[in-house]
């Protein structure tokens, strides 16, 4: 027995380094077990103390982020490759850790308001966030499940956490069962590559694929690399995988919605450009066609279908799968070009900020026990909250694309990286239904600076407390800054686009 | 000066206004008066102070690197030969000069608001105003950068707009801000045409890189001279020349503060170093330069011939204005820049001073400006009426007053430089100004300052308060002085002023604004000082001893000058049939026939059809899983399908 | 390459047409006489009192899904089990922080009163 086990060669533990490569998940890990320890015991009454927790224990874990910007250099794989320890999954945290905080900063009060003040909400948001930063850091196709589904189940959890209300539990219904039937798309594209190439690891992956890519490419490693495309645009609710979209984030707590509308498409995005454009590289020319119609499909369906919505959680339902196709145009540009890179992540970080900002008002605006959902509920906002109607006016135009705000950065690197690589098409279709867009984004926001009829109802807004200031500043300012501060963001994202891993072969085609 | 001292410095400067604006804007409503004006006018004098800074550096630095550029970061980068933004800031002598008159005389206007508008309700907007005002003009003189420079210029633009119609429940006041702005943006357009030609040929947007590069713009040709048009139209639109000068006078609607600051000792004033900031173009753009030297001189003749029949105190003023800027123009046209920027500087002083001096004489008599309900007021408002006086021998161009050195100097050049056969006939239009100044200045302090009082309000006014005058007085001091140490005009007597804006207008070709011979400057000087001196005498005589009465002189006249001058050209009346009535005549038929049958049926189809696929769309959203499920499926096996069969070869 | 997957169509064939024909013969072939007490459900020789369709206590879902649930988590120790003198201290530490999970959503359950029958 004894002799047996000492034949086992591969028995090698994790070193320290690739524990300290992964202390932001591991703290969010940590501090998760300790909410829920610390929910069975604390009296309900100080469930905001849950939020402090969670709060401080994003900023720890993103203070531990921003010592691996600088720790991981060019970076390096941990876990035997299955882990990047690298600039491009620091960066994404980065941003998934500011929208979290900034989601808990908003969450006492508005979960108080509509009596749904539990707990595990706290845990759920940081096993969330912990699953998208595995997925941001995910070198292997086992481990890009995990991250995936650890988001997803919390999600699934989330959606429905208001019990007492049919809709929220129908978004959640909704969600799992579309959700379940993607992993199973996304699990059996894995399969195959899998198969194909005998590896799931990333690198040996991106190996294998260039060596076959010199005779033919066997149709069923694309069929595979169709399907794992399709279980990224389920969750990044691109066209026509989208469907889900609507209902989940218009029958999910705000507060949720805002979390997930930001976050899932920052993580999923990340997974997806280290997967697509950085491993399936040598099969580019095959998968480019698929990636760029479902863009040109989400960004129609997503700026049309979003035209004649009532409801302001739908619209940016739809304006988010609109934004996704926009993105989409940034993993479509060729490989060899970084710009296309560079456009996501800036554009990622533009969308999170305004998408927050956009979402953060309708949260802290809701009334006691309704949610602020229909256009009508803005009518008058900026004579009653001159400065949140602003905020909100600013983070639409953002969305709209104008300058000098986040949003138009996005879209322009994004659309330039589209013009040097001759995918013009893309970005004039890009361009056209941003023009489309302008319609409904205008539209609510000259809603707030109409006076309400003489006998209509002006919707009961909440006042706006410490907390929510807090939010609107920061989205406010972070809205301004990457319009006007674009080198900022734009290097850094330019040093995360450099040490991405795995690294593109030269010679690639 | 290192480049780190240069990026503080250029941060700090503009940090302070518009820190100043933002805190006016956000917290000034809710923490009153007395934390808005602490907030506005100590913005402004922490720049001021940051500006002394900045321009000891520059005097300080070692010959040929008093100009520093510092890139606080790139805006816009699109690689190499392709479009570069940068937030791109320059400090040199001749913007070191600007930020010192911004700052200085913007700091003594803020504390002079303190007063004025102790009153006013809107005291916080008014200061966010102002201060954003600085930052924007700051913004506009220091950019190293085409770019940040029209943003700069637009964000002034805006500024003003928005003073001019600070009192927005007047309807005049509201249609003099839209009036301004409009002209303003004439001018944009052509600022933004010219720089799209730089670009152009240059591939570059960054000011000492264009520079740099003026080979690229063949001297004389079509090209620069064009650039150079659409640059001096940028500038007329700005500083108020004719043909976009109509503005000016109706901005007189803002408050006093804002017509010192704005209208009489900055912004106006942006036009005369837009040109003297492209001095390398325009030293290959004879033709360009020519005429506006010719637009200079004309709106000076025509400014001067207004002004004096006008009654309103602060419209007189604005004339004045705009025929001192005139000259300026006048001076940068025929490459004289220094001069331009000399008179410039000693302007700001004086006509700030005197716009002050008015909305003294105005408050005390409770917003009366017209000049005939006036008078007596010497007795009354002692030290306002030297103040008053001292500004008016400036402006007058009385000998040792910095009006003085100033013009004299500027007309020295204009002796031996200028456009055309020959350059000394727009020296004498200018002597004639000189008259004029003299006849308008001095009637105006006569009719306010002496005679017979002519209402009741006149006895009742006293002198202003502190606030009010202390910014006054010292201004009133610094048009005598200010002038002594700097520039005389005597060629190679006292000549800080040009040696010190020397490295700037380095390159300027010796043909272009060679200093005239000693003989020939001071027998100009002499001309020049009698025909100040004869205008004062006559506006003595006419108005303050009435020998001969005006009326009777202007009865003597032929009869379409005294009309012509009341009625200020009939520029607007003519603007108004030439272009407004022919576009809102244009505007309505628009409106009734284009409209409807065209646009709104183009639109409304396109809508319609938007609308119709939008609702298409919803239909699909059933919000059955089972549908949704199909619906992924069916996308999921299209994608599949065509990956399979089209896109594995 | 794709004829490398021909085996595994042969087997579909073959298992499809298996199945379906064993269905398709026993319908066809067998005698078919139906009767009450063949209709009852087969429970093991016991005569069923009432329909199988009712509602039951969600506390037997809970209490399911709580065994289950901590039933497999405790299967890690098994594999863990075979290599623990491998491991060494760092597995020691590693199945530690595990338990230590559990132990809390344990407590976490427990506290909730998801342990409670009534």
């Amino acid at each position: 027995m004894l002799a047996q086990a000492a034949t086992i060669p591969a028995l090698v533990t994790p070193t320290g380094r690739d524990l300290l490569g992964l202390l932001p998940e591991l703290i969010l890990g940590a501090a998760f077990v300790l909410l829920m320890a610390l929910d069975a015991f604390l009296p309900s009454t100080r469930r905001s103390w849950l939020a402090v927790v969670a709060f401080i224990s994003l900023a720890a874990a993103f203070g531990a982020s921003m010592w691996g910007w600088f720790d991981s250099g060019s970076g390096r794989t941990l876990y035997f490759g299955a882990f990047a320890y690298d600039r491009y999954s620091m960066f994404v945290n980065a941003i998934l850790l500011v929208s979290s905080a900034l989601v808990v900063i908003i969450s006492p009060q508005y979960l108080n308001r509509r009596g749904i003040h539990h707990g595990e909400y706290y845990a759920l948001i940081l096993a969330s966030t912990t699953g998208m930063m595995i997925l941001a850091g995910a070198m292997n196709l086992m481990v890009i499940f995990l991250g995936i589904e650890l988001l997803s189940i919390s999600l699934y959890v989330l959606s429905g956490f208001s019990r007492g209300d049919e809709r929220s539990q129908e978004a959640a219904l909704k969600y799992l069962l579309l959700g379940g039937f993607a992993s199973g798309f996304l699990l059996y594209g894995m399969a195959l590559v899998y198969g194909e190439t005998g590896h799931t690891q990333l690198a040996q992956i991106g190996l294998a694929l260039r060596a076959a890519q010199t005779s033919s490419v066997d149709p069923l490693v694309l069929v595979g690399v169709i399907l794992v495309f399709i279980g990224f645009a389920f969750k990044v609710s691109a066209v026509p995988f989208h469907t889900w979209t609507p209902d989940v984030y218009q029958g999910a707590p705000t507060s949720v919605t805002t979390f997930m509308s930001v976050t899932t498409k920052v993580a999923a995005f990340a997974a997806l450009v280290r997967v697509f454009t950085y491993t399936f590289p040598y099969v580019y020319t095959h998968w480019q066609v698929i990636v760029s119609l479902v863009a040109i499909l989400s960004m129609l369906v997503g700026n049309i279908a979003a035209l004649t919505q009532t409801s302001l959680k739908r619209m940016l339902a739809y304006s988010g799968i609109a934004q996704a196709g926009y993105i989409l145009i940034g993993v479509a540009v060729d490989p060899r070009v970084a710009l296309g890179t560079i456009g996501v992540l800036y554009y990622l970080a533009a969308y999170a900020v305004t998408n927050i900002g956009a979402f953060a008002v309708i949260t802290v605006m809701a009334g006691r026990g309704e949610d602020l959902d229909s256009y009508s509920g803005l009518r008058g906002l900026a004579f009653r909250r001159p400065y949140v109607a602003a905020a909100m006016g600013l983070f639409l135009l953002s969305l709209g694309g104008f300058p000098p705000t986040a949003g138009f950065f996005g879209k322009f690197f994004v659309f330039a990286a589209a013009i040097k690589t001759g995918l013009t098409p893309l970005a004039i279709w890009g361009i056209v239904t941003s023009a489309v867009s302008v319609f409904y984004y205008l539209r609510v926001a000259l809603l707030m600076y109409q006076r309400p009829a003489e006998d209509e109802r002006e919707y009961a807004w909440s006042r706006t407390s410490l907390s929510a200031g807090i939010v609107l500043a920061a989205t406010t300012a972070g809205t301004l800054v990457l319009g006007i501060f674009v080198f900022l963001l734009y290097n850094a994202a330019s040093a995360a686009q450099s040490g991405l891993l795995p690294a593109i072969a030269s010679s690639s085609g | 000066m290192s480049v780190d001292t240069a990026s503080a410095l250029v941060i700090l400067i503009l940090l302070f206004p518009l820190a100043g604006a933002a805190l006016n804007a956000v917290l000034g409503p809710r923490l009153g008066r007395g934390f808005v004006n602490l907030a506005g006018t100590l913005s402004i004098g922490a720049a001021f102070v940051v500006a002394c800074v900045i321009l000891g550096n520059v005097i300080a630095a070692p010959a040929g690197h008093s100009a520093v550029s510092v890139r606080l970061w790139q805006w816009l980068n699109l690689g190499s030969g392709n479009l570069s933004i940068g937030m791109d800031f320059t400090l040199d002598p001749l913007s070191a000069l600007m930020v010192m008159v911004i700052t200085g005389v913007g700091f003594l206007i803020h504390v002079y608001s303190v007063g004025y508008m102790e009153h006013d309700p809107g005291v916080a907007r008014f200061f966010a105003y102002m201060n954003f005002f600085i930052f924007s003009m700051l913004t506009l003189v220091l950019a190293a950068d085409l770019i940040i420079l029209i943003v700069g210029w637009a964000l002034v633009a805006l500024s003003s707009y928005l003073l001019i119609g600070f009192w927005y429940e007047r309807a005049s006041a509201v249609l003099a801000a839209r009036k301004a702005f409009i002209t303003q943006v004439i001018g944009d357009v052509a600022l933004v045409i010219a720089a799209f030609l730089i670009f152009l040929n240059a591939h570059t947007l960054s000011l000492p890189n264009i520079f740099a590069r003026t080979a690229a713009f063949p001297s004389g040709g079509i090209l620069v001279n064009g650039i150079c048009a659409l640059l001096a139209i940028g500038a007329f639109a700005k500083s108020a020349q004719f043909p976009l000068h109509t503005w000016l006078p109706d901005a007189m609607e803002g408050p006093t503060p804002v017509s010192a600051l704005i209208h009489a000792a900055t912004m106006v004033t942006a036009g005369v170093y837009l040109i003297a900031r492209f001095h390398p173009l325009f030293n290959l753009a004879p033709i360009a330069g020519g005429m506006v030297a010719c637009v200079g001189m004309g709106t000076a003749l025509m400014a001067g011939i207004i002004a004096l029949s006008q009654i309103d105190i602060k419209r007189v003023i604005a004339y004045s204005t705009m025929s001192q800027i005139g000259l300026m123009i006048y001076a940068v046209g025929i490459g004289a820049y220094s001069a331009g920027m000399f008179h410039f500087a000693t302007h700001a002083v004086f006509k700030a001073l005197l716009f002050m001096a008015a909305g003294n004489v105005i408050h005390s008599l409770h917003d009366e400006q017209d000049i005939r309900l006036m008078g007596g007021m010497a007795a009354r408002m002692r030290w306002t009426h030297w103040a008053f006086l001292s500004g008016s021998l400036a402006l007058a161009g009385i000998p040792l007053w910095a009006g003085w050195f100033s013009k004299e100097n500027l007309l020295g050049f204009g002796t031996v430089a200028g456009p055309g056969p020959a350059p000394w006939l727009l020296y004498m239009v200018g002597v004639g100004v000189n008259v004029l100044t003299g006849l308008y200045a001095f009637r105006l302090w006569a009719t306010v300052f002496h005679g017979e009082p002519q209402t009741a309000r006149v006895y009742a006014a006293k002198e202003a308060r502190n606030v009010l005058l202390v910014p006054v007085v010292i201004l009133g001091v610094l048009s005598l002085i200010v002038a002594w140490p700097l520039q005389w005009p005597v060629p190679n007597a006292v000549r800080v002023f040009s040696d010190f804006l020397s490295p700037v207008f380095a390159g300027t070709p010796a043909g272009l604004a060679s200093e005239p011979a000693l003989w020939i400057a001071i027998v100009a000087l002499v001309i020049g000082t009698l025909a100040s001196l004869l205008g004062v005498g006559a506006a003595q005589r006419m108005w303050l001893h009435r020998e001969p009465d005006p009326a009777a002189v202007a009865a003597r006249l032929p009869r379409a000058l005294p009309l012509l001058s009341y009625n200020k050209f009939y520029f607007d009346e003519l603007y108004d049939a030439a272009f407004v009535r022919p576009v809102r005549a244009a505007a309505r038929t628009a409106r009734r026939v284009v409209e409807p049958d065209v646009f709104d049926g183009w639109i409304a189809g396109l809508t319609d059809l938007l609308r119709g696929f939008s609702v298409d769309l919803r239909a699909y959203q059933t919000g059955f899983i089972r549908d949704y499920a199909a619906a992924f499926t069916v996308g999921a096996v299209v994608l599949v399908v065509v990956t399979a069969v089209f896109l594995s070869r | 390459m794709l004829s490398d997957y021909a085996p595994i169509l042969v087997f579909l064939v073959v298992v499809l047409g298996f199945a379906v024909g064993a269905q398709v013969a026993s319908n066809a072939l067998g005698p078919r006489r139906p009767s009450a007490a063949k209709e009852l459900p087969y429970e093991s020789g016991i005569v069923p009192r009432e329909s199988a369709r009712r509602r039951f206590s969600v506390s037997f879902y809970v209490t399911a899904m709580l065994f289950i649930i901590f039933d497999v988590e405790s299967i890690f120790l098994f594999p863990w089990a075979t290599i623990v003198r491998q491991l060494k201290i760092f597995g020691i530490v590693e199945i530690a922080i595990f338990i230590g999970t559990l132990l809390v959503g344990l407590l976490y359950v427990w506290r909730k009163g998801a342990l409670r029958w009534d």
